[in-house]
């Protein structure tokens, strides 16, 4: 390996980091061009060894980087695309924030349910309210926990769909 | 080189042309003169701009692919020769709708620069 190409390791692993932030139906489509342009920008910018060329070209990556995630997944939400894999459809969108959402809410209706026990459930009438509240966040202590591990399960699919794609990117 | 059609080819009405953002026109532009793929756009826009617009991967790759869902570009499907250029890289082509599109904004640009300079106190400020 050239000393050359190995500079430009650490910069490449960058961003194909950045990359998998990206909505999957844009990484699939275009990340092994932007992966390469990067390439090609950063080698003619690492030709200079002045720090502050180096880091006007990371601001800028950043930049741009900052400027385009927010309108892709935008517009993937909006117009959301199909895939190959339907497992991949579910693990690699938004099933973490819709947990996190979703808990929330079950969250939010039990605790109000049960506040409500005693008018609502004859049985509840003897129970005090530290009962009351320790029923509820032991619930939702229970919803959370499976929750967390279908958001972790997704996340490691999604991870190993990016390192699929991303990393196996050929410069 | 044959063309890949875009799916969102043709969802444009001809009539009208909505005003286009400085780095899609630079990209139009450039793509006026010849295909050219994604690093040569980047390179050739920010040499036109007189290096005003940066384009980043990010932003012209959202940008292309907005134009190739609005039927403005196209992706050609042949690869250079392996001797001429890399074989991966991909090559784009101005559609005649993107010529119409990009015609369109250089009359509306021109008709403002032509309003910019009729305007008397303009032209006052220029002579201060």
């Amino acid at each position: 390996m050239s000393t050359h190409h190995a500079d430009l390791m650490g910069p490449v692993r960058i961003y194909r980091f950045l990359l998998c932030l990206y909505p999957p139906g844009f990484r699939l489509r275009f990340g092994p061009d932007m992966l390469q342009i990067f390439q090609d920008s950063y080698r003619g910018r690492a030709r200079d060894v002045h720090f502050t060329t180096r880091l006007a070209f990371w601001r800028l990556t950043l930049s741009d980087f900052v400027r385009s995630v927010p309108g892709q997944w935008r517009q993937a939400l909006l117009r959301p695309q199909r895939f190959e894999f339907p497992i991949r459809e579910w693990a690699d969108s938004l099933v973490i924030p819709f947990t996190v959402l979703g808990y929330l809410i079950v969250e939010g209706n039990l605790g109000a349910a049960l506040v409500r026990a005693p008018r609502v459930f004859p049985w509840a009438h003897g129970c005090s309210d530290t009962w009351l509240l320790e029923c509820t966040v032991s619930t939702g202590l229970a919803i959370a926990l499976i929750l967390a591990v279908l958001g972790i399960l997704s996340a490691v699919i999604t991870a190993r769909n990016n390192r699929a794609e991303i990393w196996s990117i050929k410069l | 080189m044959s063309r890949r059609e875009s799916p969102g080819a043709g969802q444009l009405p001809l009539a009208t042309f909505p005003p286009l953002t400085p780095a899609v026109f630079y990209i139009l532009l450039v793509l006026a003169e010849g295909d050219r793929h994604g690093y040569a756009i980047m390179q050739e826009a920010t040499k036109r701009s007189g290096g005003a617009l940066r384009l980043g991967p990010g932003t012209l790759y959202a940008a292309i692919s907005r134009l190739l869902k609005d039927g403005l570009i196209v992706e050609l499907e042949e690869r250079p020769a392996p001797e001429l250029d890399d074989a991966r890289r991909r090559y784009y082509r101005l559609s005649d709708r993107g010529g119409q599109s990009l015609a369109a904004e250089a009359k509306r640009l021109g008709e403002l620069a032509r309003l910019a300079r009729s305007t008397r106190a303009l032209r006052e400020l220029k002579h201060a």
